[in-house]
Formats: structure tokens, C-alpha cells, sequence
């Protein structure tokens, strides 16, 4: 019997039982759905992350100290101090621009209402480094942090939060973080840029790093080295050169921990996707109950149709013919409901992607792999009642009622 | 020429060894009309099947036309069964799903015919038995004695060597069945040489000659009087 025929009779025994077929179908459309809606999620996501951290800063390099080893949680952080940033720049010609950052916790105050904030220090680089726009004022200039000026530029939040409409430009505010308190001058606003992970810079205040190492801390020494690469390429010379310096002067290479803003990517990006691939998994477990699905819906209907077997295999139909009727079954069945959960998948991909915020992201290779894992589904988990089907013994099953 | 020599079946049900045909020879020749009559439990059955290439014996030799088919594979009996053997069912055996001509149509499938030739060879066959304008219903639409019409139309296309009718009758009242008998009569005066089994004496005495099986054995091999066929009238549809 041809290929076409074997096909029609499934079509014809398939649309007989329209409601069993529909169900068993649409374990496989939930199970198809499910992989390409996870999978396109994971890869929205990652685009997302990826140009977060883009929006971080233009070819930022982060250095941060290492907890010194036996040490009882104390760092390299002491070396971390206003000189080296210049010493950096000095010996890493790749490196355009370095900004000592440090941070406390703490809250500004102004005409009675008082905001919660993260305090950072900084100076003029910084601003370019990680792509601060000002949406009023000024930014922080050299002259203020050579003279540690009480100078402040509040985050968009943090301005709108203690100063409403009002035009804080000018103004006076306090902050207090423990012990510490001072009186600064607001000389600009930056513009929103919403939170990125961790930080939101909304609602940070920025004053220059020799204020906040001399007024605001205990602590005499920068958290972190903002740096900036020349350029996207020489990144990775940049933080070779960077570590290399870095490893001089601490005596040995662990001391500080170098990450360019595309290792971060890198990261990340492994990251999501090995979540990704979870998140795919799991919903590749539910396209295998679907699989099971089909396998039961198929030994159904191989016990009904026993005669049918029986009469088949009287009028000349061999093992083969009958084994193939149900494998294409069990194919159509499959293939079926890939096609409809592909569809689901896609719209459930943009959804989520919707959703969240992220760029829509479906991957072509995601839609083949989850048709053709549909489809080797429906081969594998048909050819078990096919086979039972086609060893049927033609008087038992002729007998059969 | 259909020639059964020694054709011994042996069941064994656990311990236990039942010989539902013991010893059986005969043969049916070309054109020829056997009916094979017997008790329940008297080996038609098993003997049918093996007939119809459904079953192999346990022993014995079977030739079909010359062709030694007791020893062949599933699928070898399958084509045997698809070119050489049309079953009439007691039951009908006609599938609910597909409509008449797709019934008849089946054996041609199996035969790897293309779709306008099976088309015309089963429309042929359905014009033969007198339902031309039944094609297109289903099963379910038509009645016994049609259905039963049905069948010998789908066992006639593939021209087998046998007609095998097992109690072709036996779901029809009288009247009904007396028309698939005459069909038959028919389509052996045409050539076609029929195997019948039953277990009605006035259905066996339509053939020429009656194989007569008691515990799974040749009994008596019963020639009738020829001038009966003259008695059978003439061939009506209904």
C-alpha cells in the first residue's frame, strides 16, 4: 500500500474519533508550546540582560579587590587608593579613562522630607564611563574633587522624591550616613535610566570621591576602579594590562579581580543559557507525558480495531502495511500537534517577552528542534502499539468482538 | 487445483495437546464447489483457516495451484491471501469507516493497484453483484443481505484462485441468504471455484461436493447429484 493511501486511512481513523484525537493532539501542542515559549523567553531574556549590560557603560572595566586570603575578611581593599587610579591610567595605555568609586548607604535630607539613598563617590570620568546623562545642572567637575567640594547631583528619583516639581538646582541638602553628616549644594540632576540589576542610579546621589572618602566614611579608600577601555577591541588588552600593573604593586596577581563589561556579557550569557536549557528541559518532560499520551491513545485504538486488523490481514494486508498505518497515525498525531504548539510556543514566547519588557526573541532553530523532537516523539512512543499491532495473529484477530 | 495432503493442527493449551484436524486430505479443483459440513468443535474452523491461508498447519502439505504454501512467512501468506483467497465472512467484515467501493477497494490497496484502475475493478465488481448504485454508502446505511453482497464483491477483485465462504449465510434470514447463495451459484457457473463451510445441510447442498468433518477428520467425502445445480433456477437480484 502506497504512502498516500496509509496516510488517508490514518486521516479517515483519526477524524472517526475526533475528540480522542484532539486530546492526544494537544499533549503534544502543550508539550511543543511549552519548549519554544521557554526557549524563546530564555533567549528574550538574554538579549534583555545583554543590553543592560550594555547600557552599564561603554567599554567599562570594573576593578574590585579580593578578599587577601587568611586574612579574616579583610581585602586588598587599603590598596585601593586616589593615587593608584592615576597610576593605572599611567601604566595601561588602553585604558582612556579611570574613576575611583566608593559608596556608603545613607539618606539625604532637604526641607523636612528625607530619602533613603546609596551615596556614591566619584569623579568627572565616571559620568562618562557609564553613560550618565544630566538633565539639569552640571555634572560633577575636576575642581570640585581636587578641593572635595560639598557639591551633589542627584538621581532623577532621588530629586523628584525630596524637591517634587521644584527646581532643586541650587539648593542645599544634608546627608547622613552613621556618624557622618554634611551639607551639600545640588548642582545637577541626571536623567532617568531606571534600574540595572543591583543599582538603581535614580535614586543614588553623586558627590565627588574625595568628599566621600574624607566626610562621609571611615574608610579611606575606594571600593572600585570604573575603567574605561579605549575601545570595544582593545578591552582585553586593556584589562591584561590593567592586571598585569595591578599584580605589581600588590605583590601577586589574585589581589583584584579585572572584569571587562563584554566578560560580563559572556557570563551572563552562560548563565541564561544554562536556564535556558533547564527551562527547556522541563518542558521537554511535558512534550514526553504528551508522547505518552499518543503511545495510549494509539494501544486504544489498536484494541478496537482488532477485527478491523483481522479483517485487513484476511484481505492481504502484511505485518509492514498494518505497522505502518499506525506509525503514520501516530505521526499525524505528532506532527499535528507540533505544528499547533509551535504556533502556541511563538505566541506564547512573544507574550511573555511582551510582558516583561524584553525584546521578542523566537529562535528558528528552537521551532526545529521542537517540531522534529514532536515528531521523533510520535515515532517513538507509536511504534510500540504499532508493533503490537502488526504481530496480530489474523484468526485471533478476526475472532476478536 | 487446491490439494490438502495429511494437514494435521495441532493446539497445545498448556500441557495439554488438541488435534483440531487430524490426518485431513482432499482437493478442489479448478472451477470446482466444495461445501465443507460438520458439528461444532468438528475442525471447520481450523480447517478454514488454514484453507484461507490465515493458519499454517503443523504438518501435512498444502499446495495452492501447484505452490507449496504450508511453509511460508506471515507476509508470503499475506500476498497469498491477497491475490488467491476472497473471504466471505458470516460476520460481513466490512469496515464501518470506509464506504462500499473503499471496502471492495481494500484488497486492490493491499495489491499496490493505482486509484483509477482499483476504482474501475471495484466498481466492476460491486456491478457484478448487482449494488453499482450502493457505492457510496457506508456500511451502516445498507442492509445484511447487501453488505453480504459487499463482501463477495470485494473477495471477486483481485480474481482469486478461491472463494472461501464461512457460514456466508448465517447472519441472513432465508430470503436474503438465498440470493447470496444464488450469486454465488452465479459466480461459480462463471468459473469461480468456491470453498463453503457450514454446518447447514440444505446450504452445503449447493456445491457439487460435500466434505463431511467429525473430530478434526475427514468423516465422508459426499458427491451430490449434479442434476441439483438444475434445480437452483435462476439467478435474481434483489
Amino acid at each position: 500500500m502506497g504512502i498516500a493511501e496509509t496516510i488517508g486511512v490514518a486521516l479517515r481513523n483519526l477524524w472517526a474519533n475526533k475528540l480522542r484525537t484532539a486530546l492526544s493532539v494537544l499533549g503534544i501542542v502543550i508539550g511543543v508550546a511549552s519548549v519554544i515559549t521557554m526557549i524563546s523567553a530564555g533567549s528574550s531574556a538574554q538579549k534583555q540582560i545583554t543590553s543592560d549590560i550594555s547600557a552599564l557603560g561603554s567599554n567599562m572595566i570594573m576593578v574590585t579587590p579580593n578578599l587577601k586570603p587568611g586574612a579574616q575578611g579583610r581585602s586588598y581593599q587599603h590598596l585601593l587608593t586616589m593615587s593608584l587610579a592615576d597610576q593605572i591610567q599611567a601604566a595601561a595605555p588602553a585604558i582612556s579613562a579611570v574613576s575611583p568609586v566608593a559608596q556608603i548607604e545613607g539618606r539625604i535630607i532637604a526641607g523636612g522630607f528625607s530619602a533613603p539613598s546609596v551615596i556614591t563617590g566619584i569623579t568627572p570620568a565616571y559620568t562618562r564611563i557609564v553613560n550618565t546623562r544630566i538633565a539639569l545642572g552640571r555634572s560633577l567637575i575636576q575642581s570640585e574633587v581636587d578641593a572635595a567640594a560639598h557639591s551633589i547631583v542627584l538621581g532623577s528619583e532621588a530629586a523628584s522624591d525630596l524637591f517634587g516639581s521644584e527646581d532643586p538646582i541650587g539648593r542645599h541638602v544634608a546627608l547622613v550616613s552613621g556618624d557622618h553628616r554634611a551639607v551639600f549644594t545640588v548642582v545637577g540632576v541626571t536623567e532617568s535610566k531606571g534600574a540595572l540589576f543591583w543599582a538603581n542610579s535614580d535614586t543614588q546621589a553623586f558627590i565627588p570621591v574625595t568628599t566621600l572618602l574624607y566626610r562621609m566614611s571611615p574608610f579611606k579608600r575606594v571600593g572600585t576602579y570604573f575603567c574605561q577601555a579605549s575601545s570595544a577591541q582593545a578591552a582585553e588588552v586593556a584589562v591584561a594590562q590593567v592586571e598585569r600593573f595591578l599584580a605589581s604593586v600588590a605583590g601577586t596577581p589574585d589581589a583584584f579581580s579585572v572584569a571587562s563589561q563584554a566578560s560580563l556579557i559572556d557570563a551572563i550569557k552562560q548563565v541564561t543559557a544554562t536556564m535556558t536549557l533547564l527551562l527547556g528541559t522541563i518542558a521537554g518532560i511535558s512534550l514526553v507525558v504528551g508522547g505518552i499520551g499518543i503511545m495510549n491513545t494509539l494501544l486504544t485504538s489498536v484494541a478496537e480495531r482488532t477485527r478491523e486488523i483481522g479483517v485487513r490481514k484476511s484481505l492481504g494486508a502484511c505485518n509492514r502495511d498494518i505497522l505502518l498505518q499506525f506509525l503514520s497515525e501516530a505521526l499525524v498525531l505528532s506532527m499535528l500537534g507540533g505544528t499547533v504548539g509551535m504556533l502556541l510556543g511563538w505566541l506564547g514566547g512573544a507574550g511573555i517577552a511582551r510582558i516583561a519588557g524584553w525584546p521578542i526573541s523566537v529562535d528558528l532553530s528552537s521551532v526545529v528542534a521542537a517540531v522534529s523532537f514532536s515528531t521523533a516523539v510520535g515515532l517513538i512512543f507509536g511504534t510500540y502499539p504499532a508493533l503490537q499491532a502488526s504481530r496480530m495473529d489474523p484468526v485471533q484477530a478476526l475472532r476478536y468482538e | 487445483m487446491i490439494n490438502l495432503e495429511n494437514i494435521t493442527k495441532v493446539y497445545s493449551m498448556g500441557s495439554v495437546e488438541v488435534r483440531a484436524l487430524d490426518d485431513v486430505s482432499f482437493s478442489i479443483s479448478d472451477g470446482d464447489y466444495v461445501s465443507i459440513m460438520g458439528p461444532s468443535g468438528s475442525g471447520k474452523s481450523t480447517l478454514m483457516h488454514i484453507v484461507g491461508c490465515l493458519d499454517r498447519p503443523s504438518s501435512g502439505r498444502y499446495s495452492l495451484q501447484g505452490e507449496d504454501v504450508s511453509k511460508l512467512d506471515d507476509t508470503e501468506l499475506a500476498h497469498v491471501r491477497n491475490k488467491r483467497i476472497g473471504f466471505v465472512f458470516q460476520q460481513f467484515n466490512l469496515l464501518p469507516r470506509e464506504t462500499v467501493l473503499g471496502n471492495v477497494e481494500i484488497p486492490l490497496m493491499y495489491a499496490g493497484v493505482g486509484g483509477k484502475e482499483r476504482r474501475r475493478i471495484a466498481t466492476e465488481a460491486l456491478a457484478r453483484v448487482g449494488l453499482a448504485d450502493r457505492m457510496h454508502h457506508r456500511p451502516a446505511e445498507i442492509s445484511g443481505g447487501q453488505k453480504q453482497r459487499v463482501a463477495i464483491a470485494r473477495a471477486l477483485v483481485n480474481s482469486p484462485s478461491l472463494i472461501l465462504a464461512d457460514e456466508p449465510t448465517g447472519n441472513l434470514d432465508s430470503r436474503t441468504g438465498g440470493e447470496i447463495l444464488a450469486i454465488l451459484d452465479k459466480l461459480n457457473a462463471e468459473g469461480c471455484t468456491i470453498a463453503l463451510v457450514t454446518h447447514d445441510r440444505s446450504v452445503a447442498e449447493r456445491a457439487r461436493r460435500i466434505v463431511h468433518l467429525r473430530d478434526g477428520a475427514v468423516e465422508r467425502i459426499e458427491e451430490l447429484d449434479v442434476e441439483r445445480s438444475a434445480e437452483r433456477g435462476p439467478v435474481r437480484w434483489a
